[in-house]
C-alpha cells in the first residue's frame, strides 16, 4: 500500500486490522515530506520524527489497553498554524507571535488527540489569516505543488499544499471569507467551511471572529467527513458555537448518495460570467455532471461586488479588535523595554511584529470603527449583511445549493497579487458570501486547465453540511478527480 | 462670605465588585484572588490568550437584575455586551468588554431610583444605568510610579465581575453623595452580592460642577469618608477659581488622600477613542420575564421596606428607622432584641448612639460579637426596675460589648444604684472633710458643686444616684452655710 | 472626491497603535483610496436603512454559564511561564507613566 497517498477511511481500516503499520507509515510520510518540503514550503513547524514516533508508539498502548474506538488512530494531520496546539509553537505566520507556544489546545485538537489523530506539524499561512494566497506570511510563501511558481492560494495555502503534495493524510484550515475553499480549489484538494458556529472556534486565534470557521481539509469526500464528524459539535467554551444535534455526517453522505435524491440546483449566474473563460468552461463541465441528474436552474446573486466590500469591512474592523491584544507583554514579539513607556514599546512592537498587510487592515478596521465613521462603515454593512442574509434565505427556498467557480482566476503567479491587492480583494467575491451568511460551502476539484487546478463552489443552508458532501461525492464519482498528488 | 450661592451638582460613577460570585465573569477560574500570590489565579481567557474565547457566569446576570430591580430600574429585554478599546498593560485584550448606552446598546437597566433621607426630608436620585463589566489587572511598581523603570502585572483580578452604577448628577452636596452611597452600600449589602469592606471592591468617580459650570471628573476614590472629603475640597477649589474670575476647565482629575487636594491627572497622549461595537464573540443575551421573575422572588427584604415596617411595626420615626437598617446588622440586632424588649425607642437609641460606638471605638467585627441581644435586653430591663442608674449603663455598656459579660452577674457582685440617702450622706460627708477648699468653693459658686459631685462618684464608683446625690451636697452645704 | 491624505493615516497611526515607515506610506496613500472607493459601494445600495444591522448570523440568545470552580490554581503559572517575563511571579510591562 501507498501510504503517501492512501485516502484516511482507508488508512483507518488498515490500522484497525493492523494498528503497528502506523510507525511504517509515519516513516514513509516523513520521507515524502524531507524529499520536497524544501521545494513546497508547506509547514512552519514540523514535529520531529522522534517525537511523532514516541507518540504512535504510545497510542498503540493505550489503543491495547482501552476498549474505546479511536475514530482517526494513527492518522497524520497537518493542522493550519492559527489553530493552537498545546505545547507546539502557534505563529499565525507573524513574527509576532515566531516563538508563541500555546498553554492549551484548542477544542478541535483536543477533539483529534482523543479519535487517536497525530498532529505532525502546523502549516503555512498568510499572516493572521488575512490574504488569498500565503504570500504575506512573515517566513515564506509556500508554492503550489502543481506550479512551482505559482500560489497555491490561501489563507490556508499550507494546508491545502502539504495535501496536495502527500505531506498529509488530512488538514485544519480556517475559512473567514474563503481561506480554505481558495487554496482547496488552487490545489485540486477538498475544503470544506462548515455552517458558522458548527465547529468550535476555541483556540483559534482570531482575525474576524464572526466570520472565522475552522474547516477540514482532504483529498477526496469521505476524509472530509469523516473529518469532520470528529472536530464538529457544540462546544461550552465557545458562545458562539451552535447546541444542536450533529449528525454522522460520513452515514448521512452514504445514506444520500445511495438514496441519490435530485435537487434543485442554482447556477450563480454573475459569478460565473465574472470569471475567467478558461475558468467558467472547467468549472461547467463539473456543473454539466450535476445537472445530467438533478435540477439545474440559473440564480442571480445579488450585489456579489458589494458582498467583498461589506465583507472587508467588517473583516478589518473585527480583525482590528482581534488584535489590539498583541503588545509582547504576556506573549509574543518582545522588546528590551526598561525605562520606556508603554506607549512607545506597544508601537513599536506591534510595527515590527506586524506585516504591512496586517497593519493595513488593522489600520483601516480602526477607521471603520472609530468616532465619525463608525455609522458611514461599519453599521452600514451590517444593515447590507441582514439584507444579504434574507435574500439567501429567499434564494433557498428555492434550491438546495448554489454553485459556482470556486474562485474566478486560474491560481495567481507568486508575487501577482502583492501588486495589486484590490484586485486580490475582489477575487474573493465568489467565496465571501457564505462567510457573511454564515452558510456552509465546500470546494471540490473540477478539473485542470493548463495544468492548474479549478474548483467547483457548492453552498447549502444552515446545517446542511450532508448536501453538500453528498454533491460532492456525486461530481468525485463521476468525474474521479480524487486523491490527487502533483507530481513534485 | 459667599456672594453667589453655587448651584453644585454631583454625578455619581460607581464600580461594584460581585464579591460573592465563585468565579469570574466570562471563566471559570476562582474569584477569590485577593491576598494570592499573583498570577495563580488566571486561565487562557482572564489572561486574553489568542484564541480564547467569553462565556457569561449567570449568577452574575442574576445579581445585576437584582440590583436592577432594587435600584427600580427599568430592565431591557436585549442585553448586548460590547468591546471598549483602549490600550493598557493591565488590559490582557486591549479592549474591555462592558455595555454602551448608545444606538442599539442595551445597559442591562436604565431610568432607576434611589431614595435617601437627608436633613429631615426624602430626596430622590436617580439612577441613569447599571453595566455589567469585567475588571482589568493590577499595577505595581518598583518604589513610585514615576520612577519605576517598568511595571509588574497581576492578573488574578482580570476578568472579575464588575456593576457600573451611574447616577444623574442630582446631589447637591457632598453630603448627599454620602447619603446616597450609604444607601446604595446598604442595599447591596441586603442583596448578599458583595461584601463592600473588601478591598478595592467599592471605587467611586465622582463628577462635579459649579454654577453651571463645566465638569470636573474626580476618579477612583476608594472609600465613602474620601469622596465626602474630595468632593469638599473640590467645590472649594472650583469656587474659588470662580471668585477669582476665572473659568473651571472641563478635566480628569485624582484625589490624593494623604495631601487632601485633588490634582489633574495626565493627560493621553494617544486619542481616546473607545470604537465600542458589540462583541461579536457574545450573541445578545435576551432577558425574560421568567428570569426576571426567578430572581425577584429570591430579593430578600430590601432597605425602604425594612425601614417602612421598622416604622410602622416598632414605631419607630424614620430617622431612627433609616439609621438601623442602614447598617444591616444594627438592624439585625435590634429586631433579634425587640423581640424580648418591647421599649423600641429606648432600645433603638441605645443601639444607634452609645452601643455603636463603642462597637466602632474597639474595632469589633460585628460578624463576630460577644455581646448577644440577650445582654442589652437584661441591661435595659434592670434600668427600667431602677436597679441601676443611666450612669451605670453607660459605664457598664463597654464591659457588655466588649467581654458579653452578664449585667446579672455584674449587678450581684454589687453593681447597684446606692440609693439610701444615709450612704451617700456619710460619703458626701467624707468628701467635704476631705476637701475643705472645695466646699468654700462650692459656697461661693454653685457651680463648683459638681466637683463634689464628682468625688462621690468616684468613691461610689459611679453608682451613687446623681440627682440624690446633688439634693444631699445641696442639704448638706446648707447646713455649713448655716453653721458657719 | 474621496479624502485620503496623511492625516488619515497619522489618524489609523494613532488609533491602532502602530506605525507605517516612509515606504509603507507611499504604498498606503495609493491603496487607500481604492479602498475607500470600494467601502463607499456599500452606502450606494438602495434601502440600506430600513434594515437592521445584523450583528450575529444565528438568532440565538447567549448561553449562560454556572457559577462553579473548573481551574485549578495556577501555582506554577504554567499559563504564563513559556510566553511572557516574570518578576517574583508579576508579569514584567513597560512603565505606564508616559
Amino acid at each position: 500500500m501507498d501510504f503517501v497517498s492512501a485516502p484516511m477511511y482507508k488508512l483507518v481500516e488498515v490500522f484497525e486490522n493492523d494498528p503497528n503499520l502506523v510507525v511504517e507509515y509515519i516513516n514513509k510520510l516523513y520521507d515524502r515530506i524531507s524529499s520536497i518540503e524544501d521545494k513546497i514550503k508547506a509547514y512552519i513547524t514540523l514535529r520531529r520524527l522522534n517525537d511523532i514516533i514516541s507518540e504512535a508508539e504510545n497510542l498503540l498502548k493505550i489503543r491495547k489497553k482501552s476498549c474505546k474506538k479511536m475514530r482517526l488512530f494513527g492518522i497524520a494531520i497537518a493542522v493550519k498554524d492559527n489553530i493552537s496546539t498545546k505545547g507546539i509553537r502557534t505563529t499565525c505566520a507573524s513574527r509576532m507571535l515566531e516563538n508563541y507556544v500555546p498553554p492549551f489546545d484548542a477544542t478541535v485538537i483536543t477533539k483529534l488527540k482523543d479519535e487517536g489523530a497525530i498532529i505532525i506539524g502546523k502549516t503555512n499561512m498568510d499572516e493572521f489569516a488575512m490574504g488569498s494566497t500565503t504570500e504575506t506570511s512573515a517566513f515564506y510563501p509556500s508554492r503550489n505543488p502543481w506550479d512551482s511558481t505559482r500560489s497555491p492560494g490561501g489563507s490556508s495555502g499550507g494546508s491545502a499544499a502539504a495535501l496536495a503534495a502527500g505531506e498529509a493524510t488530512v488538514a485544519l484550515g480556517s475559512d473567514t471569507g474563503g481561506s480554505i475553499r481558495n487554496p482547496a480549489a488552487f490545489t485540486a484538494t477538498f475544503g470544506l467551511k462548515p455552517t458558522y458556529g458548527l465547529v468550535s472556534r476555541y483556540g483559534l486565534i482570531a482575525y474576524a471572529s464572526s466570520l472565522d470557521q475552522i474547516g477540514p481539509m482532504a483529498r477526496n469526500s469521505d476524509d472530509l467527513a469523516l473529518l469532520l464528524n470528529v472536530i464538529a459539535g457544540y462546544d461550552s467554551k465557545d458562545s458562539t458555537s451552535i447546541d444542536i444535534a450533529v449528525p454522522d455526517f460520513y452515514k448521512s453522505m452514504y445514506d444520500l448518495f445511495y438514496k441519490e435524491p435530485r435537487l434543485r440546483i442554482g447556477i450563480a449566474k454573475e459569478l460565473f460570467e465574472e470569471s475567467d473563460e478558461l475558468v467558467k468552461k472547467t468549472a461547467y463541465q463539473a456543473v454539466d455532471t450535476l445537472c445530467s441528474y438533478h435540477e439545474c436552474n440559473e440564480v442571480s446573486i445579488p450585489y456579489a461586488k458589494q458582498s467583498v466590500a461589506a465583507y472587508y469591512i467588517i473583516a478589518m474592523a473585527e480583525a482590528s479588535s482581534n488584535l489590539a491584544r498583541y503588545d509582547g507583554v504576556r506573549y509574543g514579539l518582545k522588546v528590551d523595554f526598561e525605562n520606556k513607556s508603554w506607549i512607545d514599546v506597544y508601537r513599536d512592537i506591534r510595527t515590527m511584529g506586524y506585516g504591512y498587510e496586517v497593519k493595513k487592515r488593522v489600520a483601516l478596521g480602526a477607521y471603520v470603527l472609530s468616532m465619525g465613521y463608525w455609522d458611514m462603515y461599519y453599521l452600514r454593512a451590517l444593515k447590507f449583511r441582514r439584507m444579504l442574509k434574507e435574500e439567501f434565505n429567499r434564494i433557498f427556498h428555492q434550491y438546495n445549493v448554489i454553485v459556482s467557480p470556486t474562485m474566478p482566476i486560474l491560481p495567481p503567479k507568486l508575487g501577482e497579487f502583492l501588486e495589486d491587492p484590490i484586485k486580490m480583494y475582489y477575487a474573493d467575491v465568489n467565496t465571501i458570501t457564505a462567510n457573511l451568511i454564515g452558510a456552509p460551502a465546500i470546494s471540490a476539484p473540477a478539473g485542470f486547465v493548463n495544468g492548474l487546478p479549478v474548483g467547483l463552489q457548492i453552498m447549502a443552508r444552515y446545517f446542511d453540511e450532508i448536501t453538500i458532501l453528498y454533491l460532492s461525492k456525486f461530481i468525485e464519482e463521476s468525474i474521479k478527480l480524487r486523491d490527487l498528488i502533483a507530481p513534485v | 462670605m459667599d456672594l453667589i450661592k453655587p448651584e453644585v451638582k454631583i454625578g455619581l460613577e460607581i464600580h461594584v465588585q460581585l464579591t460573592a460570585l465563585k468565579t469570574k465573569l466570562f471563566c471559570s477560574t476562582p474569584a477569590d484572588y485577593r491576598s494570592r500570590e499573583p498570577n495563580t489565579h488566571v486561565c487562557p481567557v482572564c489572561l486574553g490568550l489568542p484564541g480564547t474565547l467569553p462565556v457569561l457566569n449567570r449568577k452574575a446576570v442574576e445579581y445585576a437584575v437584582a440590583v436592577a430591580l432594587a435600584l427600580n430600574c427599568e430592565m431591557n429585554e436585549k442585553l448586548i455586551f460590547v468591546r471598549k478599546h483602549y490600550f493598557y498593560p493591565d488590559l490582557p485584550k486591549n479592549y474591555q468588554i462592558s455595555q454602551y448606552d448608545g444606538v442599539g446598546f442595551t445597559s442591562i437597566a436604565k431610568n432607576g431610583y434611589v431614595r435617601i433621607y437627608i436633613d429631615g426630608r426624602s430626596k430622590i436620585i436617580r439612577i441613569r444605568r447599571i453595566n455589567i463589566e469585567e475588571d482589568p489587572g493590577k499595577i505595581q511598581y518598583i518604589g513610585s510610579i514615576e520612577t519605576s523603570p517598568y511595571s509588574l502585572i497581576d492578573y488574578n483580578r482580570s476578568g472579575i465581575a464588575l456593576l457600573e452604577i451611574v447616577t444623574e448628577p442630582d446631589m447637591e452636596s457632598p453630603k448627599e453623595a454620602k447619603a446616597f452611597l450609604e444607601k446604595l452600600i446598604a442595599i447591596l449589602e441586603y442583596l448578599n452580592i458583595t461584601d463592600t469592606s473588601l478591598e478595592g471592591a467599592f471605587r467611586v468617580d465622582a463628577n462635579i460642577s459649579i454654577a453651571g459650570g463645566s465638569r470636573v471628573e474626580i476618579k477612583n476614590i476608594g472609600s465613602i469618608k474620601e469622596v465626602e472629603k474630595a468632593l469638599t475640597y473640590e467645590i472649594i477649589r472650583q469656587k474659588r477659581i470662580v471668585e477669582l474670575g476665572g473659568e473651571v476647565r472641563r478635566d480628569t482629575r485624582h484625589w490624593d488622600s494623604s495631601k487632601g487636594v485633588t490634582i489633574p491627572m495626565r493627560s493621553k497622549e494617544y486619542e481616546e477613542d473607545y470604537r465600542y461595537f458589540p462583541d461579536p464573540d457574545l450573541p445578545p443575551l435576551i432577558v425574560t420575564k421568567e428570569f426576571i421573575e426567578l430572581v425577584a422572588k429570591k430579593v430578600p427584604e430590601l432597605p425602604d421596606e425594612r425601614i417602612e415596617r421598622f416604622m410602622k411595626q416598632y414605631k419607630l420615626d424614620e430617622y431612627r428607622a433609616s439609621v438601623l437598617v442602614l447598617i444591616k446588622w444594627l438592624a439585625d440586632f435590634f429586631e433579634e432584641t425587640a423581640k424580648m424588649y418591647n421599649n423600641y425607642k429606648k432600645l433603638a437609641d441605645l443601639l444607634i448612639t452609645d452601643f455603636l460606638r463603642w462597637i466602632k471605638e474597639f474595632e469589633l467585627d460585628p460578624r463576630n460579637l460577644k455581646v448577644q441581644p440577650i445582654h442589652i435586653v437584661k441591661l435595659l430591663q434592670y434600668l427600667d426596675k431602677g436597679v441601676i442608674s443611666i450612669k451605670m449603663v453607660k459605664e457598664l455598656l463597654p464591659k457588655i460589648i466588649k467581654e458579653g459579660v452578664d449585667v446579672e452577674k455584674m449587678v450581684q457582685e454589687g453593681y447597684t444604684k446606692i440609693d439610701e440617702e444615709t450612704l451617700i450622706e456619710n460619703i458626701v460627708r467624707e468628701v467635704m472633710k476631705e476637701n475643705p477648699k472645695a466646699v468654700t468653693d462650692a459656697l461661693e459658686n454653685p457651680k463648683a458643686l459638681n466637683f463634689i459631685v464628682g468625688m462621690v462618684m468616684k468613691k461610689t464608683r459611679g453608682r451613687a444616684d446623681p440627682s440624690k446625690t446633688v439634693e444631699i451636697i445641696k442639704k448638706l452645704l446648707e447646713e455649713y452655710k448655716t453653721r458657719s | 472626491m474621496v479624502y485620503t491624505s496623511n492625516d488619515v493615516i497619522d489618524r489609523i497611526e494613532r488609533l491602532a497603535l502602530i506605525s507605517f515607515n516612509d515606504e509603507e506610506r507611499r504604498k498606503l496613500l495609493k491603496e487607500l483610496e481604492k479602498i475607500i472607493e470600494m467601502f463607499n459601494t456599500v452606502n450606494m445600495v438602495e434601502e440600506l436603512d430600513q434594515w437592521e444591522p445584523l450583528y450575529h448570523v444565528h438568532d440565538i440568545s447567549l448561553s449562560l454559564r454556572d457559577d462553579n470552580e473548573v481551574e485549578e490554581v495556577d501555582d506554577e503559572r504554567t499559563m504564563l511561564r513559556d510566553n511572557a517575563i516574570l518578576v517574583n511571579g508579576y508579569v514584567k510591562a513597560p512603565k505606564t507613566v508616559t
